[in-house]
């Protein structure tokens, strides 16, 4: 029956049959040797996307160095918050170039600890009551041209300035020098090391010790403006505040400039 | 007489051969292609993970999201960002979080996300994410956060409809997508109900979160659930019972998102709404 | 690169890039035009209804030229062209993408072999009698075989019925797949319904009718030569009879939608109503349905002959080529300037010039009547001038 189709039907089926032939080397060619493995996919993309080397380190990595931080960060609040969340995660071979180490826009020290830290704390309608969360303008920060969470706040441990918290109040209850000196370096993040004061925050260094305990009760009574001194005052005991006008009256006045 | 039997004759041949042809070509393309079974079949067996260290089969993992404890803090997005280098803009996002706030009085949430233009305005780029503070000077009577992310689902609708199987789920539960294998015709984009899977542009292909496989595979959490401040991310395997997961399925009363749809999510949700679609 | 999508509400994040732009509104009224104007050519070659003989091999070429440019709007979008092989290679079958690659390979040669059969006593003819270049042409055209015996042109019957018989599901499964894609789609309330595949199907018949009356009547009138009234008044019932069922049809899904009241027809009601009202009421409905419905009834009515039922005919197919435009657009764009969230919509935003954008947009609809001026020219199907089928 075939020899007698005319010869454009051979040909025709022929070529047909041709192009059928190719198709079908063509799929066994063009067919990935390692699909369907496993199912309707090329098997040997699983390890590829197993293979890619994790960024975040987590916060064991960066604790093996930074022993300093350990202490702070594990028994505060701050525990949940993995160091690479503020620091950043590495990116290039820094310091060490056997070891990766963070190096980016955020670094050591954050340059805008109110930006960074509003990120979780500033009140939002959404956030859960519980979580604290404050209010920018209602928030006592020191009387500072470019205020900083840490002046306060142990960003580490941040609830070691909770007036509630165990580790906080009082700052100090002895009058030996150790008890007095962990007081003075807490005045110290404004008014600084030697008592000379920064910016708007004033010196005090060489006041007399009458007129710093007036200040002091003053503000101690809230009789007083600046909610931040207000807060610190009303920590101290009268026998701290004493003691501090005696240490400051007597330091070296600070030089004009 | 003769030219017409000669002709019949080259017409035999041609026939001939040409028959025999095509059956030596479909028999050597059956045969490659059983042959390839074979070696299928024989390779399955000798490996039972296609990863070295890491046996999928005994894995079964799963995410949970307790949004009551969400702040909306965005690290989680963020990270996934530096994790996995996705695109830095407003328009590409593996996970995200969205903010329902109900004001006093309306029975409708409004609904927000970082991606919203406000809320670039507010962090100041589209690589900075943050909420802003809109309803400051409003009464506010119910508002949280919903993190989302792509589902894992067991019975993918993407899954399904990827032509080329460029998109699969694994032994071990996660949907991944083969980067190399995709055509980029976005049916898979379309085919989400949960507006998890994107497409990239610049490489042509489709793409979505893969439960950071690359660090699952070896043990450590994704990204997200690494950085979550407040516990709200979860992440474990279901085949162990006291892994974080099967802690937090155990201990509450979990709910998917988009039921409706069949897919079945292996994201279980606490403190869903009912304005969460 | 892309624009991004503006919107109002809430949509989720990914959902402002739209992942479906123009060229995927092209392509199924490209496809749409393929299979139909395989239908208008199976009125005659397998329904044997003898007024659309003068339309019936023109309608095989056109519906040829198209679908050859049919891949052309799916290469342009796919992120990676080069591997669109890879769907007909390990073809995923649950997925009705993976369709395609075969119903478009199939089709294709299908109608090749249609055409070659119906045009290969014409073919053996113009070999015959020209020299050169264009004889080698039409030599090889034609096999290199100029049998045209009385028993040669019998198994060339035979084979075109079957091809035109088998021609019509497969026609119809190019274009129909394409409605299933988006009737089976879960995710989009404003595709998910059951009858999107024969609103697609009957669509696309009724712009095939369209645009063959429309071809029929310009290379009439450019080639000087009389209008069949017999054929364009098929023409033009035809489309009457056709466009009436889809219209009923297309307002059937949308009523239902309405009805049915389910989550999500918030935001669809106040998309329809807002910024599709124009589109959808008005062009596509409005004028694009039911004002040709009303013209050609009338004409129908009124018993209308000569230069006014060419008029009126030419302005219906018009309307109805706009109408399914618009409704590949309406659907396609639509669909996704509805957010999934229920909560939000967005505004497609095409560009002008681009990768994906009204100017390619406009050249692939074009091009395929600038490959059908080549192929008639090639190949004149015009009834009058030749013997064959």
């Amino acid at each position: 029956m075939i020899n007698n189709l005319p010869k454009h039907i051979v040909r025709l089926i022929l070529l047909l049959l041709f192009s059928l032939l190719l198709a079908l080397v063509a799929k066994s060619y063009l067919t990935d040797p390692s699909f369907y493995e496993y199912g309707h996919y090329r098997a040997d993309t699983i390890p590829e996307l197993a293979a890619g080397e994790p960024v975040y380190k987590g916060s064991v990595y960066c604790l093996e160095c930074h022993e300093q931080r350990k202490a702070d960060w594990s028994e505060g609040a701050h525990v949940a918050v993995q160091c690479e969340v503020c620091h950043g995660t590495n990116r290039e071979v820094c310091l060490n170039p056997n070891q990766e180490h963070p190096e980016s826009p955020k670094t050591t020290v954050p340059a805008d600890t109110i930006r960074l830290c509003t990120t979780c704390h500033l009140a939002l309608a959404a956030r859960p009551a519980k979580h604290p969360q404050i209010i920018l303008g209602q928030h006592p920060f020191p009387d500072e041209e470019t205020p900083q969470c840490y002046t306060c706040h142990n960003p580490h441990s941040p609830s070691n300035m909770e007036p509630a918290g165990e580790k906080a109040l009082p700052l100090g209850i002895t009058e030996s020098p150790a008890g007095l000196a962990e007081v003075v370096s807490k005045c110290a993040r404004c008014h600084g090391k030697q008592g000379q004061g920064r910016n708007k925050t004033p010196a005090l260094a060489g006041m007399q010790a009458d007129v710093f305990i007036e200040l002091m009760n003053n503000y101690k009574s809230g009789n007083s403006e600046s909610k931040t001194m207000i807060k610190f005052a009303s920590r101290l005991s009268d026998e701290e505040i004493a003691g501090l006008a005696r240490y400051y009256e007597g330091l070296p006045v600070p030089a004009p400039d | 007489m003769t030219k017409d039997k000669k002709k019949t004759e080259r017409r035999e041949f041609l026939c001939a051969t040409g028959k025999a042809l095509a059956g030596l070509g479909v028999a050597a393309t059956g045969g490659t292609l059983l042959a390839r079974e074979d070696d299928a079949a024989l390779a399955a067996k000798a490996a039972s993970f296609p990863t070295k260290d890491y046996d999928w089969t005994k894995h079964r993992w799963a995410y949970g999201i307790d949004a009551t404890k969400c702040i909306g803090c965005l690290r989680c997005v963020e990270a996934c960002k530096v994790e996995n280098d996705v695109v830095g803009d407003a328009n590409h996002f593996r996970t995200w979080v969205e903010r329902y706030v109900y004001l006093e009085g309306e029975d409708h949430a409004l609904v927000d996300s970082h991606a919203d233009p406000q809320n670039i305005a507010a962090s100041g780029s589209e690589s900075e994410y943050r909420f802003d503070n809109r309803y400051k000077d409003k009464k506010v009577s119910k508002a949280f956060f919903i993190p989302k992310l792509c589902n894992h689902c067991a019975h993918p609708a993407c899954v399904q409809v990827c032509p080329v199987g460029a998109t699969f789920r694994t032994e071990d539960g996660v949907v991944l997508i083969d980067h190399d294998y995709c055509i980029g015709c976005r049916y898979c984009v379309q085919a989400c109900p949960y507006g998890a899977r994107l497409f990239i542009e610049e490489e042509g292909v489709s793409d979505k979160c893969t439960w950071c496989y690359h660090r699952i595979t070896k043990g450590l959490m994704p990204a997200c659930v690494e950085v979550c401040p407040t516990g709200t991310r979860v992440f474990g395997d279901l085949n162990d019972a006291s892994s974080p997961v099967s802690e937090f399925i155990k201990n509450n009363q979990v709910q998917v998102l988009k039921p409706e749809s069949g897919n079945a999510p292996m994201c279980f949700y606490v403190g869903l709404d009912k304005d969460v679609s | 690169m892309t624009e991004v999508a503006s919107f109002t509400g809430y949509v989720y994040p990914n959902e402002t890039i739209i992942p479906w732009g123009v060229l995927i509104v092209i392509y199924p009224y490209l496809t749409g035009l393929v299979a139909g104007a395989f239908t208008v050519s199976s009125f005659y070659h397998v329904f044997g209804m003898q007024q659309f003989k003068p339309v019936a091999r023109l309608a095989l070429l056109t519906s040829l030229s198209v679908m050859l440019f049919v891949p052309a709007p799916l290469l342009l979008h796919l992120g990676h062209p080069e591997r669109s092989y890879l769907s007909m290679v390990t073809p995923h079958l649950t997925s009705a993408f993976a369709m395609f690659g075969f119903f478009a390979a199939f089709y294709t040669i299908l109608l090749v072999l249609e055409v070659w059969f119906v045009f290969r006593a014409d073919n053996v003819a113009r070999a015959q009698n020209s020299t050169g270049l264009a004889r080698s042409f039409y030599r090889a055209v034609t096999l290199w075989s100029d049998d045209v015996s009385p028993r040669a042109r019998v198994i060339d019957a035979k084979w075109l019925l079957i091809l035109a018989i088998v021609g019509i599901p497969s026609a119809h499964g190019l274009h129909g797949y394409i409605g299933f894609v988006y009737g089976s789609l879960k995710a989009r309330q404003w595709w998910e319904s059951d009858l999107m595949p024969v609103i697609f199907l009957f669509s696309a018949i009724v712009s095939g009718i369209a645009l063959l009356m429309v071809l029929y009547v310009v290379t009439s009138k450019l080639r000087r030569v009389r209008i069949d009234f017999a054929c364009l008044k098929g023409l033009t019932l035809a489309l009457w009879g056709f466009l009436m069922f889809t219209v009923i049809l297309e307002g059937l899904e949308f009523a239902n939608l309405v009805y049915k009241g389910k989550e999500g027809v918030d935001i669809i009601m106040e998309y329809v109503q807002g910024p599709l009202f124009w589109r959808y009421f008005v062009l596509q409905f409005g004028f694009g349905a039911l004002l040709p419905v009303a013209l050609m009834g009338l004409m129908v009515a009124l018993g209308t002959r000569g230069r006014l039922f060419v008029a009126g005919a030419m302005t219906s197919a018009f309307l109805v080529l706009m109408n399914v435009l618009l409704m590949r657009w309406n659907v396609v764009i639509g669909g996704q300037e509805i957010s999934k969230t229920g909560k939000g919509l967005l505004t497609y935003p095409m560009t002008l010039f681009g990768h994906e954008s009204f100017v390619s947009a406009s050249i692939l609809m074009i091009a395929p009547f600038l490959l059908l001026w080549l192929l008639v020219r090639l190949f004149p199907p015009w009834v009058d001038r030749s013997e064959s089928a």
